[in-house]
């Protein structure tokens, strides 16, 4: 371990140690073989092959221009006039327009040659320019320089003599921008008799040689061409040219001079043959100062070009390494915060952040299944918290609603005791905590007991709702009917508009007259009463039943009339009484109901329906309650 | 209820039929012209332009073509909208290039029937061949030249003006007198004040036979061939084998004076045979020559760089000799030299036509000349249009060179910005309220007050006149109000092609002849040379072709002459009486 993280050390520190190690070796090279001595070695390596160029272009491309010229002047409008033998003035100028139209076409077809020109040997002058005609067939018109005149009249025959360069008095006034300042004349006389003794003169200006040269032009260095005698006729770049004499002296291994400003320039020079010209390359030389001022700033440059090669190398290769270093850090990361799936790392070429890689996933992985397992229990145990307290807030709703359902009933007892005429008693044990049965007493007047009892198709919620809608549908019916008969009928009638449930009720309703014990009654699909009479034993009243309540639209009840004497008592009930159902099976029936009630028929109402209950509870045992259970027990004692 | 419901309706129907595009984009109606480029170079960027634009609801773009340019649109039907052209006219008929707007013209361009230029139309319809189409509207209608001017005119006896003071103004109104003071100005300067040889006359080039001085004959401007008219009774004459009616042969004996006059002390200049345009105009900038057949200002240009009251330059003497070229009603415009045509394939004709409309509208160009009404220019109590106090401020401050982009003109343009052959009538046409289109700068009193010319002012101080063309028309020469020339020109087809061949043959006799006319030694030599010349070319058949020429002419003329008489009448100006042009030849 310890030597991988000194090998980890040496690759960190590598970029830096090679950067350094080449500013060293870079710094020694350039001063150890001398700025200067290089520069020059360069300069000559590449003025050798300029001046092999040039020296090849130059004089072709004069030769060139000549041979093109020697095919105009044989033409025989150009001899004529040159012979000047006219019979007329008038000849003589039809002659001259002939020339001068033939000329001025012709030079039209060369770039770089200005004019063409003819001077006999009386130093008489003519030819063209495109600009102007010059016809100065008076000697002693021709604008030329006598120096220039003897040298192209002294030329043998065949010969080709450069003269010039010459001013632009040729142009005789009518000078203008576009007017050359320097033209170089080629001119040779002629061994073609037809001419007379007439020299033919080329003028060429400078734009000769501007395409050669500007392909040469390296913004440095300049180039000069000077004539045989030692005049500069064309040059490129700055006119900064030391002293011809020594540029033209300077040779092809190249010299030192100082130039027109006091500057250091290496000089080239190149003789030619034809025309006898100097071809000069002047490049500019830094002095010693210069020199070191310049390698100095160079070296400072390379030096810091590859500090920053060095630097972005290495700061590449640390990002390389910071984003693996980072990969690595981030799955740590994420693992610690649970991510314990397997990773996509940075791929690396470090072992060790391989065999960290490796060991993340593997532990990532081991602690994913422990945490898969942890997370099922923990599942498991939400949704039964969240069962369970689903069911007590049921439990509790349900608690609320019994006892808002308990409240709905009368639960006072006794109900009336200011009335000594009855004794009645009521119970109602639902069997979930809200239940479909219900049961009423009220007086709907002075002599008269509305009772009713009631049992909801269903159980649970839905029964106790609408149990509460019969209830009240019932209840309010009878304070307006007296008739039992049309009570009941109008209480279906408004539980079957309204009846979207499709739900029913049983419904048992007597109204009983105190004053002389008269009880009419109607059944509509509830169990059959039971009475006791004359201190008899209770029995069942098989009254004729009707169709239950809420059922079906337009039904009518039958009611039917028991006289209840002083002493004779009423017990009404739910299914849930004689249907109260054992472990066993069996179910309490209307019998052990009848027995239960016999044994205490004597008592108080309270007493006999305690008495039921406990018989009934006895009888079911441990089995759960199915039904609700329903029982109101009333004894008629008679007018008081 | 119901008509609402219908107007209701109807307007949703059309805005839902209307192209959203077509609302957003607006239609770009392009120009191209031909010529040279002249005026503003962003012309169409001008206040003036804009409010043609704000009229017409287009974008106006003026480009200038190139004759490659133009060539290759008018071969692939690529045209301009609107082309201005002085070439190809038949072909661009044969291709079906042009519009004929015939059709168009009372509905959509009722001020060119109805207008000044209704002229061109009414020689359209009484020359054109039954069925032919109206497809060129002409440019620039109307006078050139009003009758004055500030410059002593460039045609005429034109000398070296100072030297033609020293001599004292001497009266010249003949060849003679024109040599005579020519040679008294050589004597007493054989050399310019550089040291240049001076000459006694000077031209351009030998074939410039416009040198000769005569003033009864048309200009060789528009003349087709040697045939040139009589500009009073704008008859034709035959300039090739009638040498009493031909400026040519006149200003060939012109030539043969100089050069005799010249032999002796080599003061004519025997260059001018075979001197090029440069060397011409470097000698008459440099003042070499005393007189030259077209007054040059070069020399004034250059002389008074360098001394602001120099007389240098070449003034034209007043004179009863030669022609004052003013007054010269441009019937059909520049006649063929400009033309304007709707391209045939061009989607915006029915803009294009509004523009050609605008283009002939006194009141609409006014406006465009001048400016806004009520802001540089408005009617005072007696309806007489004159320049605001600031619309005139601007105008000077413009003239004397004002580039402030404040400067109302700057930004408006007129006064020289507009292309050459814009717009279709002249700016001195008058207004239907009797002033010009440009009242502020085409009056008397305004030439007179910025002439600045040394030359002008000694001509009118010498002769005591207001304008240097007063002193012409006091010395008794007259002007180019009678000559129909140009417009007769324009209204003739071409000759044939064997008529053209016979013309080609004939020049060139001429060209080879100029050199011995010139340099003949005696009157006989030369009358000699005449003759012969003239049998070679009746030999060759020229006169019957001057016959069919003369032919297409007075058909034309018949024509032409009365409708140039009525628009005189118009314009208020007399024509000369044969009573007045009875001294020329």
């Amino acid at each position: 371990m310890k030597q991988k993280l000194t090998s980890l050390r040496l690759r960190i520190l590598l970029p830096v140690i090679i950067m350094t190690l080449f500013v060293v070796i870079l710094l020694t090279t350039m001063f150890s073989h001398g700025y200067t001595d290089m520069l020059i070695r360069q300069a000559q390596r590449m003025n050798a092959v300029s001046f092999d160029t040039v020296s090849q272009s130059v004089v072709p491309l004069i030769d060139l221009s000549i041979d093109e010229v020697r095919k105009i002047i044989m033409d025989e409008r150009v001899r004529s006039y040159a012979r000047l033998q006219y019979a007329s003035e008038a000849d003589l100028i039809h002659a001259r327009i002939s020339c001068r139209d033939y000329l001025r076409t012709e030079i039209t077809r060369f770039e770089g040659i200005f004019g063409l020109l003819f001077m006999r040997s009386d130093g008489s002058l003519f030819g063209s320019l495109p600009e102007g005609n010059l016809f100065y067939d008076d000697p002693e018109d021709n604008p030329l320089a006598e120096t220039v005149k003897a040298q192209i009249l002294g030329a043998q025959p065949g010969q080709t003599v450069w003269a010039g360069p010459v001013s632009g008095s040729l142009f005789y006034g009518f000078e203008n921008e576009k007017t050359p300042k320097s033209i170089m004349i080629a001119a040779w006389k002629s061994t073609d008799a037809s001419y007379g003794d007439c020299c033919p003169m080329m003028l060429m200006d400078e734009t000769i040689f501007d395409d050669l040269f500007s392909v040469l032009h390296d913004g440095i260095s300049s180039w000069h061409l000077f004539t045989g005698d030692q005049t500069e006729f064309y040059h490129t770049g700055q006119d900064t040219c030391p002293d011809p004499e020594q540029l033209i002296s300077a040779g092809k291994e190249g010299t030192i001079l100082t130039d027109q400003n006091g500057q250091s320039v290496c000089a080239f020079s190149m003789a030619m043959t034809s025309p006898d010209w100097t071809l000069v390359r002047v490049v500019p030389m830094e002095d010693r100062k210069e020199v070191v001022r310049r390698v100095r700033r160079n070296v400072g440059i390379i030096a810091s070009i590859v500090f920053l090669i060095a630097l972005a190398i290495y700061w590449l290769w640390l990002k390389r390494f910071m984003r693996q270093f980072n990969s690595l850090l981030d799955g740590i990361i994420r693992m610690g915060q649970g991510d314990l799936k397997s990773m996509e790392f940075e791929p690396s070429s470090i072992s060790e952040f391989v065999t960290m890689q490796q060991e993340i996933n593997r532990t990532s992985l081991a602690l994913n299944e422990q945490m898969e397992t942890i997370r099922r229990m923990e599942r498991d145990r939400m949704e039964l918290e969240a069962k369970r307290k689903e069911q007590e807030l049921i439990i509790r709703e349900l608690s609320m609603a019994r006892e808002i359902q308990k409240g709905a009933l009368p639960h006072t007892f006794p109900p009336f005791p200011e009335r000594k005429e009855i004794d009645l008693y009521a119970s109602m044990d639902p069997a979930q905590d809200v239940g479909g049965d219900f049961y009423d007493f009220f007086f709907i007047d002075e002599d008269h007991l509305c009772l009713l009892i009631a049992d909801v198709s269903g159980k649970g919620i839905p029964a106790a709702l609408f149990m509460m809608v019969a209830k009240r549908i019932l209840e309010d019916s009878a304070r307006l009917e007296h008739n039992v008969s049309e009570i009941l009928e109008k209480t279906n009638g408004s539980l079957c508009d309204s009846n979207q449930a499709e739900m029913f009720v049983t419904v048992w309703l007597g109204i009983l007259e105190i004053s002389t014990g008269r009880l009419t009654a109607a059944n509509a699909g509830h169990e059959y009463p039971a009475f006791r009479k004359n201190e008899g034993c209770f029995e069942l009243y098989k009254d004729k039943h009707g169709f239950v309540i809420g059922g079906m639209k337009d039904v009518q009840y039958r009611e039917y009339i028991i006289q209840m004497n002083p002493g004779d008592k009423l017990f009404v009930y739910t299914d849930g009484v004689p249907e109260a159902t054992a472990v066993s099976g069996e179910m309490f029936g209307t019998n052990r109901m009848l027995d239960a009630l016999n044994s205490c028929a004597d008592s108080s109402t309270e007493i006999i329906l305690q008495e039921v209950r406990k018989t009934v509870d006895a009888f079911v045992g441990d089995a759960r309650q199915f039904d609700d259970l329903t029982m109101m027990c009333l004894e008629y004692r008679g007018p008081q | 209820m119901k008509k609402i419901l219908l107007f209701i309706c109807s307007a949703l129907l059309i805005f839902s039929l209307r192209d959203p595009a077509a609302a957003e984009d607006q239609v770009v109606l392009t120009i191209g012209d031909v010529s040279d480029r002249t005026g503003n170079v962003y012309v169409d960027q001008l206040g003036m332009w804009q409010y043609l634009e704000d009229l017409l609801n287009v974008e106006i773009s003026y480009v200038y073509l190139t004759q490659e340019e133009y060539a290759s649109a008018l071969t692939s039907h690529n045209l301009p909208d609107i082309v201005a052209t002085y070439n190809n006219l038949s072909t661009i008929l044969e291709n079906g290039a042009a519009l004929n707007v015939d059709p168009y013209l009372e509905e959509y361009v009722p001020n060119l029937l109805h207008g000044p230029a209704g002229s061109s139309y009414d020689v359209f319809r009484q020359l054109g061949n039954e069925g032919d189409g109206f497809y060129f509207f002409p440019a620039r209608i109307g006078y050139n030249g009003v009758g004055y001017s500030n410059s002593a005119g460039n045609r005429g006896y034109a000398v070296r003006w100072d030297y033609y003071k020293e001599l004292g103004y001497p009266p010249v109104n003949n060849e003679e007198d024109y040599l005579k003071v020519l040679r008294q100005m050589h004597e007493n300067h054989p050399f310019t004040e550089d040291g240049y040889p001076t000459y006694l006359f000077g031209t351009e080039n030998f074939s410039g036979y416009s040198t000769a001085f005569r003033a009864e004959v048309s200009l060789d401007y528009w003349a087709a061939y040697k045939y040139q008219n009589n500009i009073f009774t704008n008859e034709i004459f035959d300039g090739y084998t009638d040498p009493a009616h031909s400026m040519w042969w006149t200003s060939m004996a012109w030539f043969n004076r100089l050069y005799r006059a010249g032999k002796e002390d080599d003061s004519f200049d025997m260059d001018i045979f075979t001197q090029t345009s440069e060397q011409y105009e470097a000698k008459c900038a440099r003042g070499q020559y005393l007189g030259l057949h077209n007054a040059k200002g070069s020399l004034y240009r250059e002389e008074s760089r360098k001394n602001p009251e120099t007389l240098s330059g070449y003034g034209t003497i007043p004179s009863r000799g030669t022609n004052l070229y003013t007054n010269v009603y441009q019937l059909l415009g520049n006649g063929s030299l400009y033309m304007w045509f709707i391209s045939a394939n061009s989607p915006h004709k029915e803009e294009a036509l509004r523009l050609f409309n605008y283009m002939c509208d006194p009141d609409f160009l006014r406006e465009f000349l001048l400016g806004r009404k009520g802001v540089t220019w408005d009617y005072d109590a007696d309806g007489v249009p004159r320049m605001t106090e600031y619309g005139q401020e601007q105008l000077n401050a413009y003239k004397e060179g004002s580039a402030s982009e404040e400067n109302y003109y700057v930004q408006w343009g007129g006064f020289g910005t507009l292309p050459s052959n814009w717009p279709l009538l002249r700016d001195n046409s008058l207004h239907p309220d009797g002033y010009p289109l440009d009242f502020a700068t085409i009056s008397r009193e305004y030439t007179a007050a910025t002439m600045t010319n040394n030359i002008s002012r000694d001509i009118c101080e010498h002769y005591g006149v207001e304008l240097p063309s007063d002193a012409h028309y006091k010395a008794g020469g007259l002007d180019f109000r009678n000559d129909c020339g140009e417009a007769i020109t324009s209204c003739m087809s071409s000759l044939n092609r064997d008529q053209l061949h016979i013309l080609s043959k004939a020049e060139a006799i001429l060209e080879n002849v100029w050199v011995d006319l010139t340099l003949a030694e005696t009157d006989e030599e030369w009358t000699a040379i005449r003759d012969k010349t003239i049998r070679e070319l009746i030999e060759l058949g020229e006169p019957e072709v001057f016959k069919a020429y003369q032919q297409q002419w007075d058909a034309a003329a018949a024509i032409i002459v009365p409708l140039v008489r009525q628009a005189q009448a118009a314009n208020g100006v007399e024509p000369y009486t044969p009573e007045q042009y009875e001294r020329f030849p």
